[in-house]
């Protein structure tokens, strides 16, 4: 069956926003400069956007139908929803709209409004983009089986929503449990470096602060009365490569602190890629190694049989290959061989079932053609 | 030639040229459209009672002149391969080892021709040649040759030493061709309303017909060595029967009856077997039904498990 075009566009976003998430976590390990990252959250954006409609669209229309149940539930509705609107609200949605307001309203306020919440939702619902690699599971035709694409499906879809479902959650939940993490370390360097410089006096300032920084590499700008007293990077790095939640702003009294964030971005993203990583070796696995046995240990000798009870001329025998021949399926099949084929072959030759491979559709079609 | 024929021709050009009859011979096409003529006649025939097609004939007058059409249609295809084949490309050599003096080609050659024309006059001729001569044309049987000579088994065993033909692979292919050729020539001596569909299983003819049929055939083609006439008769009984029957007959009426379903080009699926190992392993199973060798279905079941044809 051909595949209609917007299907095809659907299958094109879904790969394209699959690149665009592994290169959004690569930009950040690699440090990219921030103009092709914002570049990359604007197209994250659009995406997401994209298959929100595609979502709304669908389910409109599959109610209009008095299908939408059916869609939702067994037309994996479901999935379509989790790796939409969820990503939209709780992912490029926050995002967006901060770069719009010019990052500060919602990143820059300080801890107050749990930045590190925020950011951390947002790199997390990402996660959800790679349920989108099962829509590209269910186009895919490995064979010509409904019952193989089906089985596949389902496999796959219990596989990755498993996986994505235990790293997200686990995720939230192995950082309310474990000790000291990076994260927690960095928020302490964060508080004691602001109270350690608020409480220097004015004369021992500058010298703290040299300090400070020597020890906290993640200390970005320190301003006191309005001044700069230090700086690790020149104006133009500061404005090439960071982002509006790319640092984190402190205000002390008359002291103005300003801290690296992506360390902790960069945590993230490494963990978003290996789990990317290791989802997408599950389905390549599942696609390219279970997906072909399913098919020639299940699927195919059914075809074959099928075929060869519907077609009186076809007379190909099942390939029993030597070690699944205990299977039900290729037992099965040997009495096909064995037992049916000869027969029908007996049956062919006295003359009991003649017929012909022109079917009549193709001869009726002559005469309407004229 | 009535103009109701070239109406007819015409409406059966487009019919043959069907995707679904690719890969077939034009017996086999031919086949193919007269059951088409049998199961379908109910809805052919108010179909081609329109203006367009003959609008003043009932089925029972359109039939014979659908048929006659047709044959036309497949001699004139039959011919083009047939004709250069007889004439030229078949391989006559194995004569003078056979007869041990000089023949004249040119005469056996147009005896053959004449033959075959004679055979193919009748339905039932036509019918029981599909599947020799369609072994001919797609020459699958000749590769089968190559390995019988490369493994010296016992299909090798029977044509060198039993039946004493000590002779090159090349004039063992011109025997069988010859073989497969002359198989349904018993069709010229039978009566009428003697046949169904009997060629397609074990005895179709017996010992005294079988004798009648070579003694005649003699008459016929007496430039022929008398051995090979034998052995394109005998090709049509039964083994199990006879077992006298020589190994070129044996190995003719097998191929004859796998190439008679032969479809050129076929499309083998995932999951299913190759068509001549499929074919042979059912025939072993129906190896006293079809009067069959069976130790040559299994040699010739393996040679094609193990090239894969």
């Amino acid at each position: 069956m051909k595949r209609s075009f917007w299907e095809n566009l659907v299958v094109g976003a879904i790969i394209l926003v699959l690149f665009q998430t592994v290169v959004d976590d690569v930009a950040v390990l690699a440090d990219w400069p921030w103009s092709i990252r914002r570049l990359l959250l604007y197209f994250g954006f659009l995406f997401d956007l994209f298959f929100t409609v595609e979502f709304l669209v669908r389910l409109y229309l599959a109610y209009v139908n008095g299908e939408a149940k059916e869609y939702f539930f067994h037309g994996y509705g479901w999935i379509d929803l989790i790796a939409s609107i969820p990503l939209l609200l709780f992912s490029s949605g926050p995002v967006i709209y901060g770069l719009l307001a010019g990052g500060v309203p919602v990143f820059g306020l300080g801890r107050s409004l749990n930045l590190l919440k925020t950011v951390k939702i947002v790199r997390v619902a990402r996660i959800l983009r790679v349920l989108r690699m099962l829509k590209v599971v269910r186009q895919l035709k490995q064979t010509n089986s409904v019952m193989a694409q089906r089985h596949v499906g389902k496999i796959a879809t219990s596989v990755l929503t498993t996986c994505i479902l235990v790293f997200s959650v686990g995720s939230f939940l192995l950082q309310s449990v474990s000790g000291k993490s990076f994260e927690q370390m960095y928020w302490e360097s964060v508080e004691s470096t602001s109270d350690t410089l608020n409480k220097a006096s004015s004369t021992e300032l500058n010298a703290t602060v040299q300090t400070v920084a020597r020890v906290l590499p993640f200390l970005l700008k320190v301003k006191a009365e309005g001044k700069d007293i230090f700086l690790r990077h020149d104006s133009f790095y500061l404005a090439t490569r960071f982002g509006p939640y790319d640092y984190f702003y402190e205000q002390r009294g008359s002291l103005e602190l300003y801290f690296d964030y992506r360390p902790l971005t960069r945590l993230q993203a490494e963990q978003s890629l290996l789990i990317f990583i290791i989802v997408l070796g599950l389905l390549l696995v599942l696609l390219l190694y279970y997906a072909p046995h399913f098919a020639i240990t299940v699927t195919d000798p059914l075809f074959v049989m099928l075929k060869g009870f519907k077609e009186p001329s076809y007379n190909l025998e099942v390939k029993i290959p030597p070690h699944f021949k205990e299977d039900e399926v290729f037992q099965l099949a040997e009495q096909y061989n064995e037992e049916y084929l000869p027969l029908k072959q007996r049956n062919l030759s006295m003359g009991e079932r003649e017929t012909s491979d022109l079917k009549w559709e193709a001869v009726a079609d002559l005469f309407k053609k004229g | 030639m009535p103009p109701e024929v070239d109406k007819a021709k015409r409406f059966l050009e487009r019919l043959l040229s069907n995707p679904m009859l690719q890969g077939y011979t034009p017996l086999q096409r031919e086949e193919q459209i007269l059951q088409l003529f049998s199961t379908h006649a109910s809805q052919l025939a108010p179909l081609l009672k329109s203006n367009e097609f003959f609008p003043e004939k009932s089925w029972t007058t359109l039939l014979p002149i659908l048929i006659q059409a047709l044959f036309e249609l497949t001699d004139r295809d039959l011919w083009a391969i047939f004709e250069p084949f007889l004439q030229s490309d078949l391989s006559l050599s194995f004569l003078s080892f056979l007869t041990k003096q000089a023949v004249p080609e040119v005469q056996v050659r147009a005896q053959l021709i004449a033959l075959l024309k004679d055979i193919l006059q009748s339905p039932e001729g036509r019918r029981v040649s599909t599947g020799p001569l369609t072994a001919i044309q797609q020459g699958g049987c000749f590769r089968y040759i190559d390995e019988i000579f490369e493994r010296k088994s016992y299909i090798h065993f029977e044509i060198t030493k039993v039946q004493r033909l000590r002779m090159s692979k090349e004039e063992i292919k011109g025997i069988l061709a010859i073989t497969l050729l002359l198989k349904s020539a018993y069709v010229l001596y039978i009566s009428e309303g003697m046949h169904t569909y009997t060629d397609r299983i074990a005895g179709v003819i017996q010992g005294p017909f079988a004798e009648k049929v070579i003694r005649a055939l003699q008459k016929r083609i007496p430039l022929l060595p008398v051995s090979i006439v034998e052995s394109a008769i005998h090709a049509n009984m039964s083994f199990g029967e006879n077992r006298f029957i020589e190994a070129t007959a044996r190995l003719a009426s097998i191929f004859a009856s796998r190439y008679r379903t032969f479809r050129a080009g076929l499309k083998v699926d995932r999951g299913a077997d190759t068509p001549d190992k499929s074919w042979f392993n059912v025939a072993r199973k129906n190896y006293k039904f079809y009067g069959f060798d069976i130790k040559m279905l299994d040699e010739l079941y393996m040679i094609a498990a193990e090239m894969g044809w």
